[in-house]
């Protein structure tokens, strides 16, 4: 196929015209072509003769099953849909890195795809002949459920489970290379979760885990010496707890949404563990706990986010437990605080963090809902009650906090009075970020966008900014306060 | 040749078009092409900057005076820095200023922030050209490039057959 291409290419007439780009080497080229998906940056090389092998040099691909859909993000997809995105998928798979067209080493393929096992049989080989021909060097996996979770059954999460342990399997090789690893509505309980995640992906760096569980309410106990897993995401997963029991290169670790009676994590061994986010609302199933004693066997968390996704809050008041976790402190995010909450409780964890630098505070106002009627939300969560934390202050200050973000800001009082009293407490505050509540597709689609009884709204003019300003700082030029909405 | 104190240290800089610029050595290196020169220590007096003309060689360095970060320090220490979300809110204002150019002006400066490997540089000059790629028709993005089509019909015609897939 290339030889008569190229023939052809030394008898073409040069175009008069200046082509800018084209002048440009391969990898300025080649530097714009990866920020574009891979369908358009593959139609390129109809542009002209220069652009024909360009898309095949990419050193870093990325091809997403869901680009291929009729609707990119659709609620539900059709099964034919599902379908058709896989066989146009596996044909830009073949296309882009098997050989001849594929010379190049790929130093990342991010592929995504739906976990049906017709087609991981035409998948596999390509990825297996590619790692072993060392054409791919890292990969990086997502299996998608092409149920949505709600829909899924436990003997259809078993089924996923099946097809990917028999595609692990057929095509060891994909283990090698595997540093990064997505998995959506797999139940272990069939399988050693450890074994397959711990033992044989022995390069994985990332672990991201959505709807996944081994059983309901199982423990998860990771006791992992030898792994290099420095990213662990957990999305929405009926694990009653999990340990970590050893993980020495873990630095991330997200939980959103956990179903556990008690206390969601423990840690033993994880010395590298510096960024924590842990978010879920409070249901009545669940029961508040201790912060500290989740910490407990942490030592360098250095940024951590919490969010109570406008709920009560998960946890119990605490000062002084926490000084110890909160030592090295950096960077602290409380999101999900209900609009209609006293916000002075978060001095608590200033008082506890000494080397904090920044925070950022998210009230959460949202009007749409999961649920049907008020009725059905009681049945799930608790009537909303203002944390009225009783605390002890020193008068300790916050000396290295240099930046407030508040997310949310609607002038309402408790917002001023939280402002103020942080003022007060972090004397070399340099600037305050006053931005707007982030967009919720779901609120949007509603005529009542807001849950909170006062109407007040987000400083939009200049006027009203400036007298907001003037509240915050008296008139004083430091801190600087910023708007965006 | 990298000294502690290197935000001191002066870097004079030559466009082939003979003119020469003084410059920090910090400023220098946001450029990592720059930066391994110093650190090979082949950056005696004067560095000869080839391919790039004085005219956008003084626009590269007036975006690396803007993103030299305020102290040398790296990492989370720098607690007298500025804090991050009013220093992105200012660089953000600048940079939207700074792409105010015309379409030849902006490939010569994608051009040299690519040689000179200035990633951020090269994230902003080259936005419009992404966005043109990812949302328009072939037509329309070789209108915007300048590029003639030279293949053969039948040439087309392969690619396109070939790459199905990509154009559906």
């Amino acid at each position: 196929m290339e030889s008569p291409v190229a023939k052809k290419a030394t008898v073409r007439i040069q175009p008069e015209e200046e082509d800018r780009l084209s002048v440009l080497m391969d990898d300025v080229l080649l530097s714009i072509l990866r920020k574009v998906d891979i369908s358009s940056a593959v139609r390129t090389s109809l542009l002209s003769t220069r652009w024909r092998q360009l898309p095949w040099l990419l050193p870093e691909l990325s091809i997403d099953v869901r680009h291929f859909l009729p609707v990119p993000c659709p609620y539900s997809i059709a099964a034919n849909d599902c379908q058709q995105a896989m066989v146009a998928l596996t044909k830009a798979a073949k296309c882009l890195f098997a050989k001849p067209q594929r010379k190049s080493t790929i130093t990342t393929l991010q592929l995504q795809l739906y976990l049906i096992s017709t087609f991981l049989s035409d998948i596999g080989p390509l990825l297996g002949d590619a790692i072993d021909s060392a054409l791919l060097k890292d990969l990086d996996l997502c299996l998608l459920d092409d149920l949505k979770p709600g829909d899924s059954s436990e003997l259809h999460m078993l089924q996923l489970a099946k097809d990917m342990y028999g595609f692990f399997n057929a095509y060891p090789s994909v283990f090698c290379c595997l540093t990064r690893l997505s998995l959506h509505g797999v139940c272990f309980i069939e399988l050693d979760m450890h074994h397959l995640l711990f033992d044989c992906c022995t390069q994985l760096k990332h672990l991201s885990l959505h709807y996944c569980d081994a059983g309901r309410r199982s423990v998860w106990k990771i006791d992992a010496p030898n792994s290099k897993l420095s990213v662990l995401q957990i999305d929405t997963c009926c694990f009653e707890r999990i340990d970590l029991v050893c993980l020495p290169e873990l630095e991330k670790l997200h939980w959103d949404t956990w179903v556990s009676e008690y206390i969601p994590l423990s840690f033993g061994d994880v010395p590298s563990l510096g960024e924590l986010k842990l978010s879920s609302a409070l249901t009545y199933y669940n029961t508040v706990f201790k912060l500290s004693e989740l910490l407990h066997g942490t030592t360098s968390i250095h940024t951590l986010t919490l969010d109570f996704q406008g709920e009560n809050l998960w946890i119990q008041p605490e000062m002084k437990q926490l000084y110890t976790a909160f030592n090295k402190l950096r960077k602290l995010t409380l999101r999900g605080i209900f609009v209609e909450f006293d916000i002075i409780w978060t001095t608590a964890f200033l008082e506890a963090a000494p080397s904090l630098e920044i925070l950022i505070i998210e009230a959460w106002d949202h009007a749409c809902s999961a649920f049907v009627n008020d009725e059905e939300r009681r049945s799930v969560f608790a009537e909303r009650k203002n944390p009225q934390w009783e605390m002890d202050f020193h008068c300790s200050k916050n000396g290295l906090l240099k930046e407030l973000q508040f997310v949310g800001f609607r002038s309402l009082e408790q917002q001023f009075a939280f402002i103020r009293a942080l003022l007060d407490r972090a004397p070399n505050l340099q600037a305050i970020l006053l931005k707007g509540a982030e967009q919720c597709k779901y609120c949007d689609a509603l005529e009542t966008k807001s849950c909170c009884s006062t109407e007040s709204s987000f400083p939009k003019s200049e006027d009203e900014q400036e007298l907001v300003s003037r509240r915050i700082t008296d008139g004083k030029s430091s801190p600087r306060v910023i708007f965006h909405e | 040749m990298a000294t502690r104190e290197a935000g001191k240290k002066m870097i004079m800089l030559k466009s082939p078009d003979g003119m020469e610029f003084e410059v920090e050595e910090a400023v220098a290196m946001e450029s990592q092409t720059i930066r391994k020169m110093i650190e090979d220590d082949c950056a005696d007096t004067a560095i000869l900057i080839p391919n790039i003309n004085s005219k956008i060689l003084s626009r590269v360095i007036e975006y690396c005076n803007k993103h030299v970060p305020t102290t040398g320090a790296t990492g989370a220490a720098a607690s007298d820095t500025v804090a991050p979300a009013a220093l992105a809110e200012d660089l953000k204002i600048w940079d939207a200023e700074f792409i105010k150019v015309n379409r030849a002006t902006r490939f010569n400066l994608i051009q040299a922030a690519s040689y000179l490997n200035i990633k951020g540089l090269l994230d902003l000059t080259s936005q419009t050209t992404i966005d043109t790629i990812s949302d328009n028709s072939l037509e329309e993005i070789r209108s915007f490039l300048s590029t003639k089509n030279d293949y053969l019909p039948e040439e087309e015609q392969t690619i396109r057959r070939e790459n199905q897939w990509a154009f559906q």
